[in-house]
């Protein structure tokens, strides 16, 4: 992988941050209200907000505030919440892992199960497994996904306690707690991914299978097995692997309303909570963090082109 | 290879079927179990110490620091933990001393004198002094947040080590209410001082800080030097806040947590019947409750025509609301003070009556035309079920209304500064209603586009002689009729269209026990219900 190639995909980032920084603090100030509210309640004197409006820098103009946001950034100090005085950049290291873990479970489980299933389902088109797990894929893509969770949690921790209905175990404290704490809310957020990947993956295989190198492979007496896997799996993974990076944007949204449901304590919950409290700094720096995740996730697919085809490697290489 | 088509209908449709069928027998195999409201000692014996339980609350709060983050319930709630008031209330209703030793006054009720126990530690060894004291109530002197409550105090002064002069401006005899909430929280000095103190609280408390991670837990541990000997029974608690309320309900159904509170009312009809909660609401106690109800703009046309609000109070269904959306569960409101209040009387508020709504209606509309304002509310599925019912029965009398969402934090502000016809509105819930003079003053209201504590902006001069005289004065049958007045004055001038009241609700597993049994340091029992959903956790225990 050439040092040019990383380098352009870096220098790519730095525009996109600049933007999606500039457009969020525009639209979060020009929410009616601002964080006194939240601060000082309803009973505070005019003098009273007035001057917190000053202390907070509020009262200077938008492109002054911005400027200043982005100097502080760059020196890598993100602010402190308006609210609760803490630093953004400690929030966000106490929420991330939790978002991340939740994200990975997710994508982790919606794989584990679309790739098997999806091999099953390619092997034989319109057999009763396959039509069983359209459906079913058709069905978990159509249940909204916090309606999915009350369910889950309705059934699986209220009914019979297999999980804790709320909360989370962080992973260095008890990692079977912290898996516990997730089963529920990763399935939640990945039934949805596993009905898209499901389908996608499937369609893809039955047009790989279709070709003459897989007859060619069958004729040689492969087994069945060994054809799928090592033969149409690879080439049949580029819509998919293409879907699931850019599924992160999706994923990160969806992520907003599970933790909101299952109380988890990650970015998604943090960023909700601040845009209400109107704590803009700290919604700067989630929204920085999603921009910045979201383009390397996209860069990792790229090079995740790379590996999966030896052909795009060759081309990359002679550019 | 043949291509079957993609879905067959039958295998389809028997999966619809089973899903369904796995659904419906989850949920008939309903949870019907022993419906129970107390959690309350009694019957259980004496408290247990050791044990750890875990609170889920509706809400993170801003931080621990009483002159600087706000204090909601949630706030008091945690703050219970760390820190102790110096005053609270007791079953019979009155103002006691708790970590004060005493708490008296002059003759002209001008100073107050408030004496500390000996002894007292803060969670980090150093003695609790009448410095600690002053530096708290001058912090609050000073804050934004709370010095528009204490307005009329005009100094404190230490006196010696245990003892502070709280002298007023004016006579003030409630003032020792103010002493069990917000106010009343003695932190360390230190902790005040501290840019950080808000995240690491020093108190006197039952508990001690030991960790807070924002929006996940807070952890308190058993404060072994406490000054109340033999507590707290518990070894440790934590809380977690769990901002969805179903959510929350579920976690104490499933087991996760051991306590939660609430004021949804759909939750605790359902939690009432749930197996293994215990409940215990306040719809008995005392004192006011939070009154739900629509405030009035009455510095805005047309609402600034007494006719147009009489008319609305007469076209609201208030126990229709209630039955409709909010479970059957709260009564239902015709005044800031409810039936359990001492300050209760028939107020003369309109009953429902469409007959005498479209009367009023036409009698304006001959004068103005046609009335019409906008009717607003927070993004609450719940409350745009009440603005929606309202809106159709203000129809009916004839008054015309568009309906506005509005998100929290604007909604406030727009309150504030007069940026509104009608809001969907709750408030009122002091224990004392001297507490809401700031609320309820001519001084506080400011005309539109300046920012008014009184919302509803009436300025009512015989409000504010009542207020005058229930302040300052030490008869507690002239403060009834005080604030009895009030309440008729609020009857015939309707800035305020009542609804219900609010109801709080704390559930628990049956083994969490002395909610509402406890015993106050000068031996008298404690108040003995929740007071807007608070309770003191230093005197919870275990039964196991």
């Amino acid at each position: 992988m050439s040092g040019r190639f990383i380098g352009r995909k870096v220098l790519q980032l730095v525009p996109v941050l600049f933007a999606v920084s500039a457009l969020s603090f525009l639209l979060l100030n020009l929410l009616p209200g601002d964080p006194t509210v939240a601060i000082l309640g309803p009973s505070a004197t005019t003098e009273a907000r007035v001057r917190l409006r000053h202390e907070l820098h509020l009262d200077r103009p938008l492109v002054t505030r911005y400027v200043h946001w982005v100097g502080q950034t760059a020196t890598g100090d993100l602010g402190k919440s308006y609210v609760s005085g803490q630093p953004t950049t400690e929030a966000l290291r106490q929420r991330l892992p939790v978002t991340l873990e939740l994200l990975a479970l997710s994508q982790l489980l919606a794989l584990v199960l679309a790739v098997p299933l999806a091999l099953l389902a390619a092997r034989r088109p319109g057999a009763l497994l396959d039509r069983v797990s359209t459906s079913a894929a058709f069905g978990f893509l159509a249940v909204p996904n916090f309606m999915l969770g009350v369910l889950l949690v309705y059934l699986f921790a209220v009914r019979f306690r297999f999980f804790p209905a709320t909360g989370y175990t962080a992973l260095t404290e008890n990692p079977a707690s912290n898996l516990r704490s997730l089963v529920l809310p990763s399935f939640t957020l990945g039934v949805a991914e596993l009905a898209v990947y499901l389908r996608l993956l499937r369609s893809d295989l039955i047009a790989t299978l279709a070709q003459d190198y897989i007859a060619m492979a069958k004729a040689k007496g492969l087994p069945a097995w060994q054809v799928l896997l090592r033969h149409a799996l690879r080439p049949s993974t580029f819509s998919l692997v293409t879907v699931a990076g850019l599924n992160l944007g999706r994923l990160v949204g969806g992520a907003f309303v599970v933790e909101y449901l299952f109380s988890l304590p990650g970015i998604g919950a943090l960023t909700v909570e601040s845009i209400f409290k109107r704590d803009y700094v700290v919604v700067q720096g989630t929204v920085l963090l999603v921009a910045v995740g979201y383009v390397l996730a996209n860069f990792l697919v790229d090079l995740l082109y790379g590996i999966l085809d030896p052909r795009v490697r060759h081309v990359r290489a002679a550019h | 290879m043949k291509q079957r088509a993609l879905v067959r209908p039958r295998s389809f449709v028997c999966l619809v079927v089973a899903v369904l069928a796995l659904v419906a027998a989850a949920c008939s195999s309903g949870s019907k179990g022993v419906s129970s409201s107390g959690g309350s000692g009694g019957a259980a014996g004496p408290p247990k110490a050791g044990g750890r339980v875990i609170m889920a609350t509706e809400a993170e709060i801003d931080g621990f620091d009483p002159t600087k983050n706000r204090f909601d319930v949630t706030g008091l709630t945690y703050a219970e933990t760390v820190y102790d008031p110096l005053a609270a209330y007791g079953k019979d209703g009155k103002v006691h001393p708790y970590l004060a030793q005493s708490i008296d006054h002059n003759a002209e009720y001008t100073v107050w004198t408030i004496k500390l126990r000996p002894g007292v530690l803060f969670h980090d060894g150093s003695p609790l002094t009448s410095d600690a004291v002053k530096a708290n109530l001058d912090g609050h002197r000073k804050s934004p947040l709370t010095s528009p409550a204490i307005a009329s105090i005009a100094s404190v002064d230490k006196v010696d080590d245990l003892t502070v002069n709280v002298t007023m401006k004016e006579p003030w005899v409630a003032f020792p209410t103010y002493l069990t909430g917000q106010i009343g929280y003695v932190a360390s000095p230190k902790t005040l001082a501290d840019p950080n103190g808000s995240r690491n609280p020093i108190g006197t408390g039952p508990f001690k800080f030991k960790e807070w991670v924002p929006g996940n837990h807070f952890v308190a541990v058993k404060n072994p030097n406490y000054w109340q000997k033999g507590l707290p029974y518990l070894d440790e608690v934590e809380y977690r806040p769990i901002v969805e309320v179903q959510s929350r309900a579920s976690s104490l159904k499933a087991g996760t947590v051991d306590l939660i509170h609430t004021t949804d009312p759909d939750t605790i009809v359902d939690l009432r019947k749930a197996k293994g909660v215990s409940v215990i609401d306040d719809l008995k106690s005392p004192g006011e409750h939070e009154e739900g109800f629509f405030m009035l703009n009455t510095l805005k046309p047309p609402l600034d025509d007494v006719r147009v609000r009489r008319a609305l109070a007469a076209a609201t269904d208030r126990r229709k609301i209630v039955n409709t959306v909010y479970a059957g569960l709260p009564p239902d409101s015709t005044g800031p003070f409810d039936a359990n209040s001492p300050y209760h009387a028939d107020t003369g508020y309109p009953d429902y009556d469409l007959a005498k709504a479209k009367s009023l209606v036409a009698e304006y509309e001959k004068d103005k035309g046609k009335i019409s304002f906008e009717l607003g509310t927070t993004n609450s599925a719940k409350n745009l079920q009440v603005v929606q019912l309202v809106q159709d029965m203000w129809k009916q009398a004839g008054i015309t209304t568009t309906i506005k969402q509005v998100e929290q934090s604007s909604f406030i502000l727009n309150a504030l500064v007069g940026n509104y016809g009608a809001y969907l509105w709750r408030q009122f819930g002091e224990p004392d209603p001297d507490a809401d003079v700031i609320w309820w003053s001519s001084q506080t209201a400011r005309p539109l586009g300046e920012l008014s504590l009184n919302f509803a902006r009436n300025k009512d001069p015989q409000i504010d002689a009542a207020l005058r005289q229930g302040r300052q004065s030490a008869d507690p049958a002239q403060r009834k009729a005080a604030y009895q007045a009030i309440a008729r004055r609020f009857a015939e001038d309707v800035p305020y269209v009542w609804v219900n009241t609010d109801v709080w609700a704390v559930a628990s597993k049956p083994a969490v026990q002395g909610v509402t049994t406890w015993t106050l340091p000068d031996g008298s029992a404690g108040i003995d219900s929740l007071l807007s959903g608070r309770f003191m956790l230093s005197h919870v225990w275990l039964n196991k």
